[in-house]
């Protein structure tokens, strides 16, 4: 079986993200769970499915950029639906704007997307939502959007506004990352969509209009939560149920994204949402995963947001191609080999690619060396793997091409370190911890420092790149 | 003398690689969003290898220059391009960009926006300053790319 180049690079794209519920995906995807310090998604879907499918839940999820934390989220998607759940994922980047982010956009975000979704599900009417509509009609007023809250009333002034034969009304309205959305003949909750939509398309994009909004949700911040409960989540819950359905899961991806900055008052943006506000966040009345910025870990109000939430963060670490005592970690570097060969050959029985080795690489060492100098960070062996592929017009890759790519991953990253920097990488090498120091958080922001776990808890690694580094060893 | 022509040729043969392997990855990329940074600091040298670029790749490649007061990544080249999406788009100019900060750490955030909206292969010429900026101002939208390095003589 001979190797298609063209294909084997499209699928290490490092910017696709698998799904799951894509056939030919699923070809692609490893379980890494093995090694990757306990099943963790197994872990989350037990906690809903298993031991609370009635009660609420609240459980913040977090690891590595680009370690896999969204084809994990979209694997646990996948089982909690087979569960019989009716999961509600999306990406909170989307809806917020990531570097001014409070308690009600989140809360709104929520609501919307769980509205929109009820509204494609035939059959799951719920009644009129009063006091968010309410709500919505008084932030609306507040932003000067004419958003009508009525059922069949036509939306003046924010799109073309059509009179049908029958009288009724209609209009096109166009929402960002949304589409057009009909408002004709909409009632309940496909206008606190409609409306939460065109709310935070337009305070997205207004530094202004967000803190106007802002001081209008945040008094009512319990006011929402209870809106959104009540009138949304227990009777969407209710008719889910006479569906079949077992409950709602809502999953918060990309939260991680919000940025580090401090809010006015000189707290930072990840500690105010999750530990000053974790309360407000665990409080729906449906089960919840939030993705939270991994720094959180290493900040020192780690037990404050524990403490809040009543569950530890939940980490995907990195596959470990080292042990602690930095032996090669063998079932990692298989996981990886397989990952590997896997975007090579979809269709080959697992056992089976790795006597097709040869047809991709000049040596096996050569696949070697690729996993190990990845630091077991999946989208980095993705991303050397593409660069070293593009500059081959026929297979095998040669190491030559591979030790090209190194060299041009490690002068890029040090270009960006300064000496400052270069001492706490040594100290990583030396003690591989880090301190509450915040130089560590931006060395792990910038994938300079990888953590690992195992039984007995985590260690610190410099991304192996790095570590050949003459400067780090001089 | 002859020193120096050496080091010529050996700039020449080794841009005339890394064209060739742009070229290879814009074609191989067809119908997918890929970011493919194209690092080189010479901006005189840009235009004549842009050329060569072209002769070489059989996908038709439209170039966009950005002005200093060009703020989003995303949403002003989604609003631009409306339906008429090219089958490559290479981005210059990001070095001039007067809010580059900015700008970089908004294409951080909407990164899916690019994966989902943009089917084409993405080039961004990066000058050496902009990279470092890129590293650590947009490390997820970062990690997504791939780098071809283009060389002065």
């Amino acid at each position: 079986m001979t190797l298609d180049l063209r294909k084997f690079f499209q699928a290490t794209n490092p910017s696709k993200t698998l799904a799951v519920e894509n056939e030919e995906d699923q070809k692609y995807y490893i379980d890494f769970s093995s090694v990757r310090g306990g099943k963790i998604i197994e872990e989350l879907k037990d906690n809903i499915t298993f031991f609370s499918p009635d009660e609420p839940t609240c459980e913040l999820f977090t690891g590595h950029i680009g370690c896999g934390k969204s084809t994990e989220l979209l694997r646990l998607k996948a089982d909690l639906e087979q569960e019989g759940f009716h999961v509600v994922y999306f990406e909170s980047s989307q809806d917020l704007e990531m570097g001014d982010v409070d308690i009600g956009d989140i809360l709104l975000a929520i609501a919307r997307r769980v509205s929109e979704s009820l509204e494609h599900l035939e059959k799951v009417k719920i009644g009129e939502p009063e006091s968010l509509k309410s709500l919505l009609r008084g932030a609306a007023k507040l932003l000067q959007t004419e958003i009508e809250l009525s059922a069949e009333a036509s939306v003046p002034g924010i799109g073309k506004v059509a009179a049908s034969t029958e009288g009724k009304f209609s209009a096109e309205v166009g929402i960002p990352g949304v589409g057009q959305v009909t408002a004709s003949d909409k009632e309940g909750v496909s206008l606190v969509a409609l409306g939460i939509g065109k709310i935070t398309a337009k305070a997205k994009n207004s530094p202004e209009l967000r803190s106007k909004l802002r001081e209008y949700l945040e008094p009512r911040t319990n006011g929402i939560l209870e809106a959104i409960n009540k009138e949304l989540l227990e009777p969407g819950k209710e008719k889910l149920k006479q569906q079949g359905k077992t409950g709602l899961v809502v999953i918060v991806d990309n939260l991680d994204r919000v940025e580090s900055r401090n809010k006015p008052w000189g707290r930072s943006q990840p500690e105010y949402l999750f530990v000053d506000r974790g309360e407000h966040l665990r409080q729906l009345n449906c089960h919840v995963i939030y993705t939270m910025p991994l720094a959180l870990l290493f900040s020192n109000d780690l037990s404050g947001l524990t403490n809040r939430f009543g569950v530890d963060p939940k980490v995907l670490p990195m596959v470990p191609v080292k042990l602690r005592d930095g032996s090669e970690c063998a079932e990692g570097m298989a996981l990886l080999r397989q990952m590997v060969l896997a975007r090579a050959f979809p269709n080959v029985e697992p056992e089976k690619r790795l006597s097709l080795i040869p047809e991709v690489f000049d040596n096996p060492e050569t696949l070697d060396r690729l996993c190990c100098v990845s630091g077991g960070h999946v989208r980095e062996l993705l991303r050397l793997l593409n660069d070293w592929i593009k500059k081959n017009r026929t297979p095998p890759l040669a190491r030559e091409g591979l030790e090209d790519v190194i060299r041009s991953r490690r002068n890029q990253m040090t270009l960006a370190i300064d000496d400052k920097e270069w001492e706490l990488l040594r100290r990583v090498q030396e003690r591989k911890q880090v301190s509450g120091d915040d130089g560590y958080q931006v060395l792990i922001r910038s994938m300079f420092v990888y953590e690992y776990r195992d039984s007995e808890g985590s260690w610190f690694e410099v991304n192996p790149i790095l570590a050949e580094a003459a400067r780090l060893n001089a | 003398m002859t020193t120096s022509h050496r080091s010529e040729d050996v700039a020449d043969e080794s841009n005339q690689k890394a064209l060739e392997e742009l070229a290879r990855a814009i074609e191989w990329n067809g119908g997918q969003f890929a970011l493919i940074l194209a690092r080189c600091n010479s901006a005189s040298l840009q235009k004549g290898l842009v050329q060569t670029l072209q002769e070489l790749c059989s996908v038709e490649i439209r170039q966009r220059v950005l002005e200093q007061s060009f703020k989003l990544l995303y949403g002003n080249l989604q609003t631009e391009l409306g339906q008429n999406k090219p089958q490559a788009l290479m981005i210059f100019g990001l070095e001039s960009v007067s809010d580059l900060d900015q700008l970089l750490t908004a294409a951080n955030q909407v990164r899916e926006e690019f994966r989902k909206n943009f089917n084409f292969p993405l080039v961004l010429w990066v000058t050496d300053e902009v990279l470092q900026k890129l590293i650590r101002l947009a490390p997820d939208f970062y990690s997504w790319g791939t780098t071809v390095e283009l060389a002065p003589r």
